[in-house]
């Protein structure tokens, strides 16, 4: 699973000057597979994803906590034509030293082209609100973690001059709501540094997409009642995630209608929107 | 972690129950080893694929479900032996598009390509090879399987012997299956050259059969029904084999058509069905035909139409699947057209096949060396199980059996006297899984 990656170099051209009559042009090395790593591959959306990486014959780095599950999708992605998959289990929540980690990956590959920001808890708003350690740790992971692995692939990406940043957000950090204030907070934090991130890089010709997400219908919203137009697979909102990364688009709602649903739901003004159930 | 949910209403293929079922989606081998630890004697379990089982065998009514969808990855193949080794929830059409550009087939493939790789062990499907290559589970090497005691076994011919056999159309009663190991067959292309031969009176399609198990892979016949007098069993008789041009492109998931509402159930009856059956008929009489199709037009016609199960309207269908053993089926198989003839029931799809050697290790595989009929019945209530009844009268004399995975009415003795092993197999039944077919039949 983790071979090493096959030496691509040709052999340099001749000097014009030096036996031209024998002398070949040597074949343009093929162009290296492009590195993807993807931080919470084990979530439905973020596997869908990487199968749609390993189906273009890309280089895999997928970073989640359950080692033997990680080794499941490895397996998976590299039947599927992935050129390799490095796994590294960890909880990326609490981890030291992430701009080296980063930087060790990037060396062990060759080079880093993207990099996919997918994880969260949606946690439970009443429980966050009662108790300061659980909703430490919702702000914990769904910002303060996220936007560390954020900034290090940002400081990569600029200083190679290329790359795409691709954070995986939701809709509810576009208007603070009463059943998932919390939550939202960190998504709409994440969702600014990203824009933010994208800003700086445009000058390194990197870019930093936020992909802010309806309704996917995964594990993770398993208690909700499900069903209706709303609800996108996670097939589905992967497809959308990648095309927004390949298209280096900036702010993306996925799919297109909840930027319209989030037009109408910011507008409202808070004396009426105070009064709902939402 | 996953947990098991309420569902509205879990239907089989048929539609012909509409009960709810409370149902856990594990994504990964551990939580759904965990899940099937949570089922007990007094609330069983079982877990469940894309649902195609046309009756009962794939449900648990108001009781707990492990949807396998989830455990869709391929996690070994050797290009050179063509042993794929999967988990149980991948279906057999990511397995073609997988396996097909690499120059590989299935080993054995039923109707539907939507269906999983678990279920088509439980199954131990058969289809038009059946003649020469034996059911599904002549093909697998080994599996895994996870028992509600918490524990986790592979098994293969030569290891676990027992629990191998009894899982091989087992029907998801041994434990969750988790993942697969099977022989892939190699193919010189995934286009076929297909022969299309009508036949005018049941008797031709056994020389039909005969003459072309030697050189054809792939066999079958659809049979017009409702045909009565000299014409009974009159049909089209199809063989097919792989190409040899050496160019190999998978299947695309598209349909072609949807049904896009449930119709009136008055619409599927002998009239229509009866005129649908002449005009088929007499269209392909015209000439033999022989063409080239690639290989999902071959097998999978029906796939085409999303949820064509909806034709039958909303009371849903049954289906009727027998075989009958080599030397009763001619006779057997005219008696039964007599039937169904006389009954004017309508059948759109009759499907005659001849089963070779039985060559499957499990216990409570369905085919045996003979003929096998299958039909479709729309729900009419008494009338279908008035019919039914005869049916099972000439299936019983003659010691052949119906098809679990097509079943929603047979009566418990013709279950247990059709199947001889039914007594070691239980030893292996999980106690903590049960199925409503299983609850029906051993009542």
């Amino acid at each position: 699973m983790n071979a090493p990656l096959d030496t691509r170099a040709g052999r340099p051209a001749a000097k014009p000057d030096a036996k031209p009559a024998r002398a070949k042009r040597a074949p343009k090395p093929p162009p290296r597979p492009p590195v993807v790593v993807i931080l919470g591959a084990l979530s439905a959306m973020a596997e869908h994803v990487a199968r749609l990486h390993a189906a273009q014959g890309d280089a895999l780095v997928i970073v989640a906590r359950h080692p033997d599950r990680l080794e499941t999708v490895a397996s998976d992605l590299l039947q599927r034509g992935a050129a390799r998959c490095e796994t590294h289990a960890m909880d990326l929540n609490a981890v030291d030293g992430v701009p080296m980690l980063m930087s060790d990956w990037r060396a062990g590959m060759g080079a880093m082209d993207r990099v996919y920001v997918f994880y969260g808890l949606l946690g439970d708003q009443k429980q966050a609100e009662g108790d300061p350690v659980k909703a430490r740790a919702l702000l914990e992971t769904n910002f303060s973690s996220a936007a560390e692995w954020c900034l290090a692939a940002a400081n990569i990406f600029e200083a190679q001059k290329s790359g795409v940043l691709v954070v995986a957000g939701s809709v509810a950090g576009d208007r603070g709501r009463q059943s998932n204030a919390i939550y939202g907070a960190a998504k709409a934090g994440i969702a600014v540094l990203t824009q933010g991130l994208d800003h700086r890089l445009a000058k390194a010709k990197a870019k930093a997409v936020a992909v802010k997400l309806g309704f996917v219908a995964t594990p993770m919203t398993d208690g909700m009642p499900r069903g209706g137009p709303l609800w996108a697979s996670a097939d589905r909102a992967a497809r959308l995630i990648k095309k927004a990364a390949d298209q280096r688009r900036g702010v993306v709602y996925a799919p297109w209608f909840w930027r319209w649903i989030l037009l109408i739901i910011r507008a409202v003004p808070a004396p009426i929107f105070n009064r709902t159930k939402l | 972690m996953t947990a098991f949910v309420g569902t509205p209403v879990l239907q089989s293929w048929g539609r012909l129950s509409k009960e709810p079922a409370l149902l856990a989606s594990p994504r990964f081998q551990d939580q759904a080893a965990d899940l099937a630890t949570q089922l007990t004697r007094d609330k069983p379990g079982l877990a469940i694929g894309m649902g195609r089982s046309y009756g009962d065998s794939g449900l648990n009514a108001r009781g707990r479900v492990i949807a396998m969808g989830g455990l869709d990855r391929i996690l070994d193949f050797d290009p050179q032996t063509g042993l794929v080794t999967a988990e149980a929830g991948v279906t057999l059409s990511a397995l073609l598009q997988f396996l097909t550009p690499k120059g590989f087939f299935l080993p054995a493939t039923p109707g539907s390509r939507f269906v999983t790789l678990g279920g088509a062990v439980a199954n131990d499907v058969h289809g038009k090879n059946h003649h020469r290559s034996g059911a599904f589970g002549a093909a697998v090497t080994r599996l895994g399987v996870a028992r509600s005691d918490g524990s986790l076994w592979v098994a293969s011919p030569v290891q676990n012997g027992e629990l191998f056999a009894a899982t091989i159309g087992g029907m998801g009663l041994t434990g969750a299956i988790m993942w697969v190991e099977f022989k892939a067959t190699p193919i010189t292309s995934t286009r076929m050259v297909v022969e299309t031969i009508p036949f005018p009176a049941l008797d031709a399609f056994f020389d039909l059969a005969a003459e072309s198990a030697d050189n054809w892979p792939y066999t079958v016949a659809w049979v017009d029904c409702l045909k009565r007098g000299s014409g009974l069993g009159r049909g089209v008789f199809t063989r097919a084999r792989f190409s040899d041009d050496g160019k190999f492109k998978a299947h695309k998931d598209t349909f072609k058509s949807k049904v896009p509402f449930t119709p009136p159930g008055f619409l599927l009856n002998g009239i229509t069905v009866g005129a649908f059956n002449a005009a088929y008929f007499t269209r392909q009489k015209l000439r033999f035909k022989r063409r080239r199709a690639p290989y999902a037009d071959v097998f999978y016609p029906l796939d085409a139409i999303k949820n064509w199960n909806a034709l039958y309207g909303p009371d849903g269908f049954y289906q009727y699947q027998c075989v009958i053993p080599e030397a009763a089926g001619p006779e057997a198989i005219r008696a039964m057209l007599l039937d169904i003839s006389k009954a004017g029931q309508g059948s759109f799809l009759a499907v005659l096949k001849t089963f070779g050697e039985e060559k499957s290790p499990g216990w409570m595989s369905f085919p045996m060396k003979g003929v096998t009929l299958a039909l479709d019945f729309p729900n009419k209530g008494r009338k279908t199980h008035e019919l039914f009844r005869k049916l099972d009268a000439i299936v019983a004399s003659t010691g052949g059996r119906l098809y679990p995975a097509k079943d929603a009415r047979m009566p418990a003795t013709l279950f247990q006297d059709g199947y001889p092993n039914l007594d070691r197999f239980q030893r292996f039944v999980d106690p903590a899984f049960a199925s409503d077919f299983w609850r029906r039949v051993m009542a």
